[in-house]
């Protein structure tokens, strides 16, 4: 199942490489990246083209590499909470949560009814966030500036929201190891309200302008389709796995805080190329903005929101190892803590859907790809570089 | 005043550079509106897909940004050339004015109102298909000369690009000859004259959309714009352009959509002439008379109207992949003109022309 | 008769000259301070790895072929479509038999697969 057609390709040597000889004139090395305006974030993609047809790809990450997991080993328990938001930019909650909820088991904490219903609310507000910036990037990797300058708009509604409530735009901090740092402001859920139904108004657009184009269909229906038979092998999780039929979703699987109380479905699609999984997160986004109104529907109105902690200078944690994974806009997103009983965590190992996804996958789907979809897949694939590399 | 301007240099010029410089100065007053023109275009597109993606467009430089264009002229002169170490100098250089030449020299015959005409030329057509063939040379150097690969795959696909769907452009030129019965521009407009149904865009619809689908991709402009399309061959052929080099090539393709913008209101919309002609009673008031009567504010309206197509498309459309811009020209386009003709020869043979 | 395309020469000229002048201001009011990082040729930030002037696609060269034929034809029909209305239903039958014959080429190249892009 992972041969390629080849017939008139490069056959393998003997060491396993491509036999590409860029003398004949048949092949060409083309970069992508890192300084392309097509790449999201830095990373490389270093292409061998046949004609118009790719034949050879290999990834380069690193441009982005800041070392946090080796950081945290030297970083006390709380030292560590405001850093591993910077691992993700566009939807930095998922970290926070992970690593909170992570330590908070590990320690023992029992945390607040009313902390695990904000918590809730703030994943999937960075959950829209996420996706209305993958929407925008989406369209604008096949040429079609407008869907993203809507999007960001009502981005910026959302963060607003996000502001009132952590105080922040990019980098909440918010989730804090012992529940979250504050409940939510006055009048916090009509305002939240108001930005959602304009969220709904300008999705109500991009449905018409992006996922009702011909233009658009023509280019991203039947192109970059993953085969079902990958799923497992690629560690291929969220709307990606979605999008081929497997209702993969980490919030109905293993349900953590408190989607148990929710009530929706996981999206699915069917035909998994790039138009499906641009349908399976628009949906999934509506899905988000329902969650976030039955959560402000029906979460308690007061209550505490942090336990008490031990002197966070001398928080010594015992020994003990604990994998938490919870469903961020990307795929399953998970925290693997070790702790051996000192103030430092042993070993913190952060399991990003971004690795799998852009690197074994993308080397894998891009092979007789048309050039011109290089950007548009990879984009598909919904990768955050800063996240690959950490 | 043309001839009082030939009397008062008569009196001591030679008749020859009498002529020249009569000629000159008509140049100038058609090369210098169309500058503006084609300034005003540059503004007119930031702010008009502004406006579509919710934000404002520029706005700092003079009154509500009416100044930019010139602002970014300042800007873009003082910028260095870069010019690549391996590229070719000579090549390099001239590339720009070879894109250039054509997309202002094809303006030479188009009549911007009755007898408003540089060179009233029977071939004018001709002319034409010529000169903005000539265009592509400008863009291949460029892409060549500048020994980038982005640049060379960019100039290979405008090549390729450019040269097929000239030819779906060149047999919605023959429909319209067919129709008209002239090569002259001039007269092709007259063809048209009696009222607003007499213009060809109705009997020839077809053709119509098959000549400005084809003058968009001519243009590259989105959704057509695989050679500069950025999230793939970074900014195609001019990417190692950079100042007035790079500026050039702006002109010359905002002249360029000008141009098909204006040809196709003339060939197809009747050009200078009124949509209210017929209509005495509009066209005989005593001052609304020359507002609704013909003129070159007609033409300018309608090819305006083509600019924010033009526009309208750049903000809306994705790009199309190459091979699918292929596909469009050489299995749609050039079939529908082919049939289109048939039909048309078929018509005019049997005597029957509707439009007439 | 050759006389109106005097002015034709003369816009050409100008078009070049503008041309020529804006370029000309550019390499006067610009800068030039070259350096070896921002004269090499943009390859994403990595030294190129070879030259650019590379071999192509066979494609690009049959477009450029059907092209020739394709405008030649274009050509042959310009004359024929201005004096249809006076050479009447010979032109038209004339016309049709060459279009025929350029038409089964046509299709006899789209069988052929010279216009798949794939």
């Amino acid at each position: 199942m992972f041969e390629l057609d080849r017939s008139q390709y490069p056959q393998k040597k003997a060491d396993g490489t491509l036999d590409i000889d860029l003398t004949s004139g048949k092949y060409l090395k083309l970069w992508q990246g890192p300084q392309h305006p097509g790449i999201t974030g830095n990373m490389a993609i270093e292409l061998t083209v046949c004609g118009d047809e790719v034949v050879d790809a290999t990834t380069h990450v690193g441009y982005l590499h800041r070392g946090f997991e080796k950081l945290m080993e030297r970083r006390t328990f709380m030292q560590c909470f405001p850093i591993v938001c910077r691992i993700c930019v566009p939807e930095p909650d998922f970290n926070e949560y992970c690593y909170a909820a992570a330590v908070e088991e590990l320690a023992g904490l029992e945390i607040p009814e009313l902390a695990h219903w904000i918590r809730t609310l703030i994943l999937e507000m960075g959950r829209v966030n996420s996706y209305l910036m993958y929407l925008g990037g989406q369209a604008g990797a096949f040429g079609q500036g407008v869907i993203g300058q809507w999007t960001t708009y009502v981005r910026d509604l959302m963060l607003d929201r996000f502001e009132e409530l952590t105080g922040a735009r990019i980098y909440h901090m918010f989730i804090i190891p012992g529940g979250v740092r504050d409940n939510l402001p006055d009048g916090f859920a009509g305002r939240m309200e108001e930005t959602l139904r304009e969220i709904e108004s300008v999705l109500a657009d991009v449905d018409r302008v992006m996922f009702h184009n011909a233009v658009f269909k023509k280019r991203a229906v039947g192109v970059g389709v993953i085969d079902t038979a990958w799923l497992d092998s690629y560690g291929i999780t969220g709307p990606n796995a979605r999008a081929a039929g497997v209702a993969k979703d980490v919030r109905k699987d293993q349900p953590y805080l408190v989607y148990p109380e929710l009530d929706f479905e996981a999206v699915t699609g069917k035909d998994s190329d790039i138009y499906t999984r641009a349908d399976v997160r628009r949906r999934d986004l509506l899905l988000s903005l329902d969650l976030i109104r039955q959560i402000l529907a029906k979460m308690p109105k007061t209550g505490a929101v942090m336990t008490k902690l031990p002197n966070v200078l001398h928080w010594k944690i015992p020994r003990g190892e604990t994998y938490v994974r919870g469903e961020c806009s990307r795929g399953e997103y998970g925290y693997y803590l070790v702790t051996d009983g000192s103030g430092y965590p042993r070993r913190v190992n952060v399991r990003g859907p971004s690795y799998t996804h852009s690197i074994a996958l993308f080397e894998r789907m891009v092979i007789n790809a048309n050039i011109s979809d290089v950007a548009a897949l990879l984009v598909s694939l919904h990768t955050y570089p800063p996240e690959i590399e950490r | 005043m043309m001839e009082i301007l030939a009397n008062f240099f008569g009196a001591f010029l030679p008749e020859w550079m009498v002529t020249l410089l009569i000629i000159l100065i008509k140049v100038v007053a058609i090369v210098l509106p169309l500058i503006l023109l084609v300034a005003y275009a540059t503004y007119a597109e930031r702010k008009i897909i502004g406006f579509m993606q919710v934000r404002v467009g520029p706005n700092r430089v003079g009154f509500k940004g009416l100044l930019q264009p010139f602002a970014d002229m300042f800007k873009l002169i003082f910028k260095e050339i870069v010019i690549p170490a391996r590229s070719n100098r000579f090549l390099f250089l001239i590339a720009p004015l070879l894109a250039m030449g054509p997309a202002f020299a094809a303006w030479a015959v188009i009549p911007f109102s009755d007898g408003m005409v540089l060179a009233d030329v029977n071939a004018g057509l001709l002319f034409l298909l010529a000169l903005t063939s000539l265009g592509v040379y400008g863009v291949i150097i460029a892409g060549w000369a500048s020994n980038s690969k982005y640049a060379q795959l960019s100039a290979l696909r405008i090549g390729a690009q450019m040269v097929s769907y000239e030819i779906a452009m060149g047999f919605a030129l023959v429909g319209v000859l067919m129709a008209s019965g002239s090569l002259n521009l001039g007269d092709i407009v007259r063809a048209q004259s009696g009222s607003i149904f007499s213009w060809f865009v109705w009997p020839l619809f077809g053709l119509f959309l098959v000549y400005f689908i084809s003058g968009v991709a001519e243009t590259n402009r989105a959704p057509f714009d695989v050679a500069e399309g950025e999230s793939e061959i970074v900014a195609g052929f001019h990417v190692e352009y950079s100042g007035m080099a790079f500026s050039i090539f702006f002109l010359a393709e905002y002249a360029n959509m000008w141009l098909i913008a204006a040809l196709t209101s003339l060939m197809f919309l009747g050009g200078w002439l009124s949509p209210f002609q017929g209509l005495t009673f509009l066209t005989d008031m005593p001052v609304l008379g020359r507002v609704f009567g013909d003129g070159i504010h007609w033409l300018l309206l309608k090819a305006s109207f083509f600019m924010l197509l033009f526009f309208w498309f750049r903000a809306t459309f994705p790009r199309y992949r190459y091979d699918q811009i292929m596909r469009l020209g050489w299995k749609i386009l050039i079939p529908i003109t082919l049939v289109w003709i048939f039909a048309e020869g078929l018509a005019i043979a049997l005597g029957w022309k509707p439009w007439l | 008769m050759l006389g109106e395309y005097l002015p034709i020469l003369v816009f050409l000229a100008v078009g070049f000259g503008l041309a020529v002048v804006l370029l000309g201001l550019g390499l006067l009011a610009g800068p030039r301070r070259p350096d070896a990082e921002k004269d090499s040729p943009f390859e994403c930030g990595f030294p190129a790895f070879e030259d650019s002037r590379i071999k192509f696609d066979v494609r690009y060269y049959l477009v450029a072929i059907l092209f020739i034929i394709f405008d030649l034809e274009i050509a042959f029909l310009f004359p024929w479509a201005i004096v249809l209305d006076t050479i009447g239903v010979f032109g038209i039958v004339a016309m049709g038999i060459f279009l025929t014959i350029l038409i089964v080429g046509f299709i006899y190249e789209w069988k052929k697969g010279a216009l798949e892009w794939e």
